[in-house]
């Protein structure tokens, strides 16, 4: 178990690198230096020769930039508040904070729904409830988010005047109502599918018929031994969950006015403030490959047959 | 208990099945898996079902055990367990059975066992299930017990192993084990051998002859090979296209067939015991397309002898032999004719 | 003997066949020809596809799904020679009309109708006759009144068509315009000018079409914008999946048919990918590209820059992505079926046989891939347009004047209180194609591969 981890968190750490590598060359692709603008000044040229050996071999600039974020170091914006280090937008003023609160918060709407509807479908299967499931799951995974944050903002807070339109801060919790929901809607009505398919596959398994001759109850059926290796393929879909909840982010925030990273993120990216991008980019990446990191482990841990040597499949 | 006694005075079978119908209702048609067929088994008996794939042997198996699923349904017939009416049971009622009075062994060890739990669990489990006194310490020797009764070593660790972690003749005993953990009056064997390799399908075998002479659990031996069911069975069904086509004593079977299907089957069958090799004779043609049957005699298309009824009407049964030696087939009820014209 | 059923019958002996009767016809053999005959009737088999297509008609759902996308076809395709209104053309008089609403250039036209017998205008300079009154000019000649628009004016002449042939008749000078708002003097047409503009106009009076969604700020008509953002969302849906299919089918083909190395550095990059937050890549790509990507298409003047152009660096970067990274799973599919096709016997036939590969990559793996293939191809379709439209929601897709769905529903965002349809439209239409397509493919991997079910 602990070399398995060990693998991964290796497998881990090279993807990250490798992502952070791209980013890198991505960002030199663009004409011009991605560090500086158009009114660099000699000096600062210098410092920034100095600083991330600009003048060196791509490679070695690579290697320093990468050591720079390890130590925290991920420039400064250019352009949307110039001069101010990036990890300061991003850390310190309550950015990244905010679009946790608001990705966690839809993780927990996503499992805490989305598994028990899936469950509760695949057990009425063919019935009014799953009937009503279904079309209700189905209809919630062809809407983009950005369709039903605005549907919502519509309904709830333009008609209704309900929920407050613009979402400064989540001190009131009305406030993250909205967001969360237009966040997870479509995560929940695809964990929901999702539970029922793999709940239905579990359910036609030849364990199952094995646990059915051994005249076990409904529930032991249900819960022991369907529901358990009806989860792996709802763990293994955390890792990419959590990926769109963070890009979903974007969306939501800037539709609610959420200034948070997600927001901050996507006009960075229409300002091409370069340096921003990147640490973004980054940061993000991070979240979900050390997502995916638990994920496996989770995966092992619910799912036995994976070798211990960590390969899959 | 006192119940069983009974019927062991009585000579009342333990299972009797009569004229049972299921089908499958499908998108292109209802398929007719199984299409009428009757038995008796009693105590102590082992009877094989023989017949290729597809013939309803299985489906048959799963209907006794209350396992049928999906787009399946009885349309017919009864099937009686220790007097009790198995197609009438409250779903409660059935699965106190389940697994207690009678068992069922499947074909494939490799996926009938939870990937996600150890061997141990899931034995012990259907031991709680069906006596709630038995403390898990208990249980889990009882699992302990029967799984080096079953002829595996060290089943003090075993259970403690998941099913992967097992070979496949491993997981076909455990699945016996399980099978007989609660001292079942009724075993099903599901072509138990028929995913195994050859020696490992004769280990099963002899172990299941073994257990089933220190139990006396009465097993219906569903098989495909002739060659399983010479060595086990005392008795024989054979199976076609949803039909009992004939039925009787082992040695009537092997020695006194007089279905041509039958006759066919064994043919088919390489044997040792025959000196001057000929040639394998397989039967011609191929399985019946259960969606559209044939009018009349489900065998006639592939049948060497066939006659014009057998293209029109479904044959009767006819006692054939001593023994409750019958077979299904046109040609006997024209035996019968001419020797009725004979003695006029 | 045909009403009875022998079957329940029990024979036990020849006594049991008294009173009954069978003649000994029916006991004659069967020839061999008659029982193959016979079999033929029986034997109504069918193929895959036949058997596939059964499968999805009697699909009551996808069905409706089908019907559903190809009337939103039609509504993106043939929906635009319906309406005389361009995606692109600001009209200036009707900005930001409700659904079904008639500008007031448009009501005074309509009015203006019943009173003249035609209409006339030209590509005169916009402005010069602004000073014109409701209704008040008009020429009579030849004992018909024509009535002139106030918008598009050339220099100070007029010409007047026919409101019926369209024919041009007369030519008008403005120093010619009198106190009681009639033309004193008019010439028969003797130069011409580019009268096309002049007979649109003449059209689109004779007819007003309302606005049947209204326009948005800029004077554009949402109907028609919504068919062409459907088109635009569907070309890009479509073209995304196709890239992966190529892609995808090609790689996983090659790592499952050459197989040893190539197959395990395919499979060991194929996992690094999977790992790759693509969404991020989607947006960091389209920064980076978008500098060189816009000096290409500056350069380059062949139809495919041209029409890579119009697309936008968001949805080209977008398609290089798909490219890049959308492949692994498409790929991962086809080397799975490659590999287990390989091991099927059949295969193992076909090579003891001496068949050349190609001849069993063409008639064997692909004819069985294919069911795979289309599954997997139409439901990336839907997730295709999900991130088109994502990406033009956040303002970094398809920029305007073109449209597509989710730039739409960002535009409307605006004004979402006082228009609401706005918003609502594209995102409905939006919601029911990508239901539709869903459905479509759910249904098809039900009729396709009925052990998925």
């Amino acid at each position: 178990m602990f070399k398995y981890i060990l693998k991964r968190v290796a497998a881990s750490a090279v993807t990250l690198l490798l992502v952070a590598a791209i980013t890198f060359l991505a960002m030199n692709a663009i004409p011009g230096n991605p560090f500086l603008d158009e009114n660099t000044t000699v000096e600062q040229m210098e410092i920034a020769n100095a600083k991330y050996g600009l003048d060196q071999p791509l490679l070695v600039q690579m290697k320093n930039y990468l050591l720079n974020y390890l130590h925290g170091d991920m420039g400064e914006s250019l352009k949307m508040q110039r001069g101010t280090p990036v990890k300061d937008i991003i850390f310190g003023q309550g950015k990244f904070e905010l679009s946790i609160q608001l990705g966690v918060l839809a993780l927990f709407l996503t499992v805490l729904m989305g598994i028990p509807l899936g469950c509760i479908a695949a057990y009425n299967r063919g019935k009014a409830v799953d009937n009503f499931l279904n079309v209700f799951s189905t209809v919630g995974i062809a809407a983009p988010n950005f369709v039903v944050a605005t549907l919502l903002l519509t309904l709830l807070s333009v008609k209704l005047g309900i929920l407050p339109a613009v979402s400064g801060s989540f001190n009131d919790p009305k406030a993250i109502i909205m967001p969360a929901i237009a966040l997870s809607l479509y995560y929940v009505c695809y964990v929901a599918k999702l539970t029922r398919t793999s709940m239905l596959d579990a359910i036609n398994q030849d364990y199952i018929r094995t646990a059915r001759a051994k005249g076990l109850r409904t529930g032991s059926l249900i819960f022991k031994h369907a529901l358990r290796n009806a989860l792996i393929p709802v763990v293994t879909y955390l890792g990419p969950l959590t990926a769109g909840l963070l890009c979903g982010g974007f969306v939501v925030e800037t539709t609610f006015g959420v200034p948070g990273l997600g927001r901050y993120f996507v006009s960075s990216i229409i300002d091409r403030d370069y340096p921003i991008i990147m640490a973004t980019t980054i940061v993000l990446s991070t979240l979900i490959i050390g997502m995916n990191l638990i994920v496996d482990i989770v995966y092992k841990i619910v799912d036995p047959r994976i070798s211990l040597s960590g390969t899959n499949n | 208990m006192a119940e069983k006694t009974d019927y062991v005075k009585k000579d009342k079978p333990l299972l009797k099945v009569d004229n049972l119908k299921v089908s499958f209702f499908t998108p292109a048609g209802e398929v007719k898996a199984v299409n009428g067929i009757s038995y008796e088994l009693h105590e102590n008996e082992i009877m094989g079902i023989v017949g290729e794939s597809g013939s309803g042997k299985s489906v048959e198996a799963y209907t006794i055990m209350g396992l049928l699923a999906g787009s399946g349904k009885v349309c017919g017939g009864s099937i009686e367990f220790e007097g009790k009416d198995l197609l009438h049971l409250s779903r409660k009622e059935m699965s106190d059975l389940q697994g207690n009075e009678m068992s069922i062994i499947f074909q494939n060890p490799m996926t009938c066992l939870n990937p996600v739990y150890t061997i141990g669990n899931q034995l012990v489990e259907v031991v709680r299930r069906h006596d709630k006194s038995i403390s898990k310490k208990e249980a889990t020797q009882r699992a302990i017990d029967i799984l080096t009764e079953v002829g595996i070593n060290n089943a003090e660790k075993r259970i403690k192993q998941y099913p992967h972690e097992l070979s496949g003749g491993m997981r076909q005993r455990v699945m016996i084990a399980m099978g007989l953990i609660c001292n079942p009056k009724l075993l099903i064997a599901d072509e138990p051998t028929t995913a195994l390799d050859v020696t490992t399908q004769e280990q099963i075998l002899q172990l299941m002859k073994k257990l089933q002479k220190i139990h006396h659990t009465a097993i219906i031996f569903i098989t495909h090979n002739l060659g399983v069911v010479a060595e086990i069975c005392d008795s024989v069904s054979v199976m076609y296209a949803g039909h009992i086509v004939e039925q009787g004593k082992i040695e009537d079977i092997f020695y006194h067939m007089k279905h041509p299907y039958t006759e066919g089957l064994i043919a088919s069958m390489p044997r040792i015991d025959i000196v001057n090799h000929e040639r394998l004779n397989p039967i011609e043609g191929s399985p019946v397309d259960l969606l559209n049957p044939p009018k009349g005699c489900c065998f006639a298309p592939r049948c060497g002898k066939c006659m014009r009824i057998c293209q029109e009407q479904e044959p009767p049964y006819v006692k054939v032999g001593e023994n409750n030696h019958i077979s299904a087939c046109w040609l006997h009820v024209l035996e019968m004719k001419k020797e009725a014209e004979k003695n006029g | 003997m045909s009403g009875m059923n022998w079957k329940n019958i029990r024979i036990n002996s020849p006594k049991d066949l008294e009173g009954l009767t069978l003649p000994d016809e029916l006991f004659e053999p069967v020839s061999a020809d008659e029982k193959a005959k016979n079999a033929e009737d029986n034997r109504k088999s069918i193929t895959y596809w036949q058997d596939a297509w059964r499968r999805f008609k009697a699909n009551t759902v996808a069905m409706v799904a089908s019907v559903v996308f190809i009337l939103i076809l039609i509504f993106a395709f043939a929906g635009p020679f319906f309406i005389p209104y361009s995606y692109e053309s600001q009209y200036r008089n009707s900005v930001k009309l409700g659904p079904m609403e008639y500008s007031d250039v448009e009501l005074e036209e309509q009015e203006v109708l019943k009173n003249y017998d035609a209409v006339f205008c030209t590509n005169m300079m916009e402005g010069s006759l602004k000073s014109l009154s409701k209704g008040s000019y008009y020429i009579k000649a030849g004992g018909k009144k024509y009535y002139f628009t106030r918008e598009k004016t050339l220099s100070n002449s007029y010409i007047l068509y026919d409101k019926d042939t369209e024919e041009k008749l007369f030519i008008a000078s403005s120093k010619d315009v009198q106190e009681d708002g009639t033309f004193s003097e008019t010439k028969p047409l003797e130069y011409t000018l580019d009268a096309i503009e002049g007979a649109k106009r003449i059209d689109m009076i004779k007819k007003v079409v309302p606005h049947v969604l209204g326009t948005d700020s800029a004077g554009r008509d949402i109907m028609s914008r919504c068919m062409y953002g459907t088109r635009v969302s569907l070309i890009i849906g479509i073209a995304a999946a196709l890239i992966v299919l190529v892609i995808g089918a090609l790689i996983g083909s090659i790592a499952g048919l050459v197989g040893g190395k190539v197959d395990f550095v395919i499979m060991r990059i194929i996992d690094i990918i999977i790992s790759i937050p693509t969404t991020l890549m989607v947006l960091l790509l389209q920064v980076v590209l978008s500098a060189p990507l816009q000096a290409w298409f500056d350069s380059s003047h062949t139809a495919f820059a041209r029409a890579m152009r119009d697309l936008g660096v968001g949805i080209v970067s977008m398609f290089i992505v798909f490219a890049l990274l959308y492949w692994v799973s498409m790929a991962r599919l086809v080397r799975g079926q490659v590999l287990q096709l390989k091991g099927m016997e059949f295969i193992t036939a076909e090579e003891v046989l001496g068949a050349e590969k190609k001849r069993i990559i063409l008639r064997h793996l692909l004819p069985n891939c294919v069911g795979q293939l289309v599954i997997a191809t139409c439901l990336q379709i839907p997730s295709a347009i999900f991130t088109e439209s994502f990406l033009s929601y956040l303002g970094i897709g398809v920029a305007a004047p073109m449209a597509s769905l989710g730039s739409m529903c960002s535009e409307a965002l605006a004004t979402l209180s006082v228009y609401p349809h706005r918003l609502i439209c594209p995102a409905l239409i939006l919601s029911v194609l990508v239901l539709s397509l869903n459905l479509i493919g759910d249904g098809l991997r039900d009729a396709l591969d009925p052990r998925l079910k």
